[in-house]
């Protein structure tokens, strides 16, 4: 009478109800191991998200907290997904770099109501939900940072203002940490402002193309390390490329304090780095949620390593315990 | 010998629309290069104009190679993620004692087996080439990311060469891409390869009919494809001194515009290298003038995408069904010498 | 020296042997292969479902079956409209870009006019949008499905992240967990729509006269012509359904995450067609059914769930997601080969 398919279907969902049913009355499912379990869900991986962990794996294992890792490959559903299976296990606590600041929300807001506390590190969540902390980098401050420190040259600079992906709010905020203060300084001119979606061969081009529209150019910002080997080979291949104390020398300051940005303070390619203390970010994350108690906002502020204090500073950046890797200059 | 098929190629030795679109990217490229050259005196300099060729050269080169996929009906999605993996593959050989003087070919022999497994699984298993290279276009970034650590690899001066080193004082890239063109247009239009690949393209069911070895130069057509991505990735990777973990990515879609706007039908059956070089040109001068303009990234991937959208329609000649088993009409065939 | 050459109708099937004890051996394999692609899945189902319970103990637990079901809503729901569309023996590459668009759509529209009801409407009606367009031309113009909707895929997502310009709409109003998490008689709201769509789905394709029109247009679409079906109006049809399908979905999506953002529609392309076909509906259209998308829906679910909670990082699951989908694609395209797949189901 009815349809083989409609059968089929019935059959299935009622089969797949009656274990469920069996199995609620069954069990409360897997009861929350005595060791706190942390899940840590992020975005991506990279560079600095492999520091990231390593700070939090570190520390976590000081605690005696053990870590259920999961990346999400920039899919912000994925990484909802994620964490939803973290809340089912019971985990002890959540960390979080979220993909999409907006629509993790719905995940804090899962977590608030199964009672796991919920800390978001690197980038800030939106609003809606509550977190027992929030340790981002300060990229409006980081940005300031490298202003000033070109301010501090006193020399007069002709900047090129490279810019991250748009729809990022750490390299939104990194450019306008830069020009205002920039605006304070005098001897800084954004000559011209290069939106580059943080990829390489688009910052190449337009670093190349830069140079070609503007040869007035003789500084520049980059907002992150990742971008610096198309930074350098853009100077190469334009002969802009002179090292730390030639007269010609191209003043080129960076963020983030990878193994990269390190090599190249080292080597006298690149006057300073601000280098972002990922390290701080795991540890502070952590106690929180063992203490789980109100909100704490932190925002742990860039370190600035330059070509002056690399000595007494490089020890503290956590992209200097790494060397490059791959072919070495 | 040759073998025409009435009612069928009539269609295919330029219609007007056809021959209009081939031509229109010439005249959109002259039309594009005269304007921005008006806008801006130091647009035509000859040291502008060699950064937008070596800009040009990796997209140019897989263009090359996507016009064989794309005049076989095909399409490959996976070219940006070929580019990272060959290099990848060859990169951590060389870190692991590979002399630097093989790194290269090494790229270029993993481009080619990528690219060929990609072929194997469209021809003999007989997988629709957009699901194959969808897959492939994840797993290769995976496997490559998985190799490198998703960290940034300095590439030895060995294999950077075809990036910044220079022939006779011009730049590697542009070298490298004019060889490429060039090799591709003589292996599509004189060679037995060449004609086999456009009457595939032209009609499958005909040509297996006549006895074509059909599965063989569908993966010889992809193994193409995966070449010129190592080339390609040899040249940006090169540019760059470095491999890092999301180059290429997203540039199939900029290949496959520019292939399509250079004249190169989807459908299959006919295209043209020339034109596809011409629709890279066209789409790198946009590019640079957009940013030289200071106007908003996005315009360009709208643009872009535009572009295709109203290249396909305008393109159109005759609707091929994704079946595999069409339903023939009652049909005149002349075979002959 | 020419020689004309007349090719006659090619028959979808293929006739193997003239001998009638071959004959029987073909139609005993097709009923067997027949049932075993009705019931094979629900086996291996089990069987997955049991490997990942014995290896982890996370996975057979009344949270985790209901996660299961409430995750994957957005990739049943638009695997059904994908089904319609694949039994016509078409294809629909635009379903990923047509999810992100209709969730910016509704989102747009709630943050702006206010209205929870409108924003729906908003993001259903985007979906229809592009899927009618999509169908206008495939079915008017005659251009190839593959071709049409793969331009169409660059084009809409384009289109959204320029008017967005890759920003996120949100925060949504908290009610719309409703739709999602929401559970009634302990089942979350996402998962009884689902069902309750793909019921009312399963019906039309097997009940109405439009859905029989569907699976004759895409077993042989000159018969159906022949048979006095408007082609152009069933072929634009099952597009537009498709549409409106990807855009409940992207209503789902957005919903779920508070959020909306032009990209978060695009990873669905390849598992929504994944699961059709690992359902058994064949590439090749005209059988199929949207409760065999369901099982294919499940089975992807989870293998992904299983895969988590191993562990496994996302690289590897997508590395396994890809390698089940295109083994399932070619025993399809095998299976029909050798005619042991029968289109009249």
């Amino acid at each position: 009478m009815l349809g083989k398919h409609i059968r089929l279907m019935l059959i299935a969902t009622a089969a797949g109800a009656l274990a469920v049913a069996v199995i609620a009355a069954g069990s409360a499912g897997a009861k929350p191991s005595a060791t706190p379990t942390i899940g840590v869900s992020f975005d991506l991986l990279n560079q600095i998200r492999k520091a990231e962990l390593t700070g939090i794996k570190q520390y976590a294992a000081k605690k005696h907290v053990k870590i259920l890792f999961s990346v999400a490959n920039n899919d912000a559903n994925q990484q909802s997904q994620q964490i939803q299976n973290f809340i089912s296990q019971h985990v002890t606590g959540v960390i979080a770099i979220a993909q999409n600041g907006d629509q993790i929300v719905s995940s804090i807001r899962a977590a608030n109501r199964a009672g796991i506390p919920f800390a978001t590190i690197d980038r800030a969540p939106g609003k809606g939900g509550k977190v027992v902390a929030q340790v981002t980098g300060n990229a409006l401050g980081d940005g300031a940072k490298v202003a000033n420190y070109m301010c501090s040259l006193h020399k007069p600079l002709n900047v090129l203002l490279m810019v991250g992906a748009l729809t990022d709010a750490n390299a939104i905020g990194r450019r306008d940490g830069f020009l205002t203060a920039a605006k304070n300084c005098s001897s800084i001119k954004v000559v011209q402002q290069l939106p580059t979606n943080w990829d390489p061969t688009t910052a190449l081009n337009g670093v190349t193309n830069a140079f070609q529209a503007h040869p007035e150019i003789d500084a520049i910002f980059d907002p992150s390390d990742y971008l610096l080997p198309a930074v350098v080979s853009a100077l190469k291949a334009t002969q802009h490329f002179y090292p730390v104390g030639n007269a010609k020398h191209v003043t080129v300051v960076t963020i983030d304090g990878d193994n990269n940005g390190c090599y190249a303070l080292r080597t006298k390619w690149i006057d300073a780095d601000v280098a972002t203390q990922v390290g701080k970010f795991g540890p502070s994350a952590i106690d929180a949620i063992l203490a789980n108690k109100a909100a704490k906002v932190v925002k742990v502020p860039g370190l600035t390593l330059s070509q002056q204090n690399y000595k007494a500073t490089h020890s503290s950046v956590w992209g200097c315990a790494y060397g490059p890797n791959g072919f070495k200059k | 010998m040759s073998a025409t098929f009435t009612g069928a190629t009539r269609r295919y030795t330029g219609t007007l629309g056809e021959v209009l679109l081939r031509n229109t990217v010439l005249i959109a490229a002259a039309v594009v290069f005269v304007a921005f050259s008006l806008a801006s005196s130091k647009f035509a300099s000859g040291s502008n104009l060699r950064n937008i060729a070596i800009q040009g050269s990796g997209s140019a080169v897989m263009a090359v190679g996507m016009t064989f996929v794309i005049i076989t009906a095909g399409i490959d999605l996976s070219i940006g993620a070929i580019l990272f993996l060959s290099t990848a593959g060859a990169a951590e050989l060389f870190v692991h004692g590979l002399p630097a003087a093989w790194a290269p070919l090494v790229a270029v022999l993993f481009g080619l087996g990528l690219g060929a497994l990609n072929g194997a699984s469209i021809a003999f298993v007989g997988i629709n080439p957009l699901i194959v290279t969808l897959a492939t276009l994840n797993l290769y970034r995976g496997v490559g990311g998985h190799l490198t650590g998703f960290s940034t690899v300095y590439l030895p001066p060995g294999m950077t060469k075809f990036g910044t080193g220079t022939v006779a004082s011009i730049p590697a890239p542009i070298v490298v891409a004019a060889v490429v063109a060039l090799v591709g247009g003589v292996v599509l239009r004189r060679t037995v390869f060449g004609r086999h690949v456009q009457a595939i393209g032209a009609n499958v069911e005909a040509a297996r009919n006549l006895g074509l070895p059909v599965r063989r130069v569908l993966v010889g057509v992809y193994a193409i494809s995966g070449l010129t991505a190592a080339f390609a990735g040899l040249i940006e990777n090169g540019r760059l001194g470095a491999l890092q973990p999301t180059v290429g990515l997203g540039e199939e879609l900029t290949v496959i515009t520019a292939v399509v706007l250079g004249g190169t039908s989807l459908f299959g059956g006919k295209g043209s290298i020339l034109g596809s070089l011409f629709g890279v040109a066209l789409l790198q001068m946009v590019a640079d003038g957009l940013v030289l303009a200071h106007i908003s990234p996005y315009v360009f991937d709208m643009l872009r995408a535009s572009v295709l959208i109203v290249a396909v329609l305008v393109g159109t000649s005759r609707a091929r069904s994704l079946r595999a088993v069409p339903i023939v009409r009652r049909r005149r065939l002349e075979v002959g010498p | 020296m020419q020689r004309v050459v007349e090719t006659s109708e090619v028959s979808v099937r293929r006739v193997t042997g003239s001998s009638a004890a071959g004959e029987r051996r073909m139609e005993i394999g097709r009923m067997v292969i027949g049932r075993l692609r009705d019931l094979a899945l629900i086996p291996a189902l089990v069987l997955m479902g049991a490997v990942f319970s014995l290896t982890t103990s996370d996975f057979l637990t009344q949270q985790n079956l209901l996660n299961i079901l409430q995750q994957n809503a957005v990739l049943g729901i638009a695997a059904i409209g994908a089904t319609f569309v694949i039994i016509s023996a078409g294809i629909d590459l635009s379903v990923g870009s047509t999810i992100g668009t209709a969730g910016i759509a509704a989102s747009a529209v709630m943050l702006h006019a206010h209205s929870i009801a409108l924003g729906i409407a908003a993001g259903i009606g985007a979906g229809f949008l592009t899927g009618s367009t999509l169908g206008l031309l495939i079915a008017f113009f005659e251009l190839t499905p593959f071709v049409v909707t793969l331009a169409g895929m660059f084009f809409i997502s384009g289109l959204t992240v320029y008017l967005t310009k890759g920003s996120t709409l949100g925060p949504l109003p908290f009610w719309l967990d409703n739709l999602v998490f929401r559970k009634v008689l302990g089942i979350p709201a996402a998962a009884i729509i689902t069902v309750a769509l793909f019921v009312l789905a399963q019906l039309a394709l097997t009940r109405t006269t439009w859905g029989r029109r569907v699976q004759l247009l895409g077993a042989n679409s000159e018969t159906a012509r022949i048979s006095g079906v408007d082609v152009r109006f069933v072929t634009w049809s099952v597009y537009a359904v498709a549409g409106v399908f990807s855009g409940i979905a992207g209503v789902e999506l957005v919903a779920s995450l508070s959020a909306a953002n032009a990209d978060t529609g695009a990873p669905f392309l390849l598992p929504v067609i994944g699961a059709v076909i690992i359902g058994g509906t064949s590439l090749f259209g005209g059988q199929g059914s949207i409760a065999r998308t369901g099982l294919g829906v499940l089975f992807l679910a989870v293998l992904i769930n299983g895969l988590s909670l191993l562990g496994f990082q996302v690289y590897d699951q997508q590395a396994v997601e890809g390698a089940v989908i295109l083994l399932a694609v070619a025993l399809d395209i095998l299976l029909h080969r050798k005619g042991y797949v029968d289109p009249h189901d």
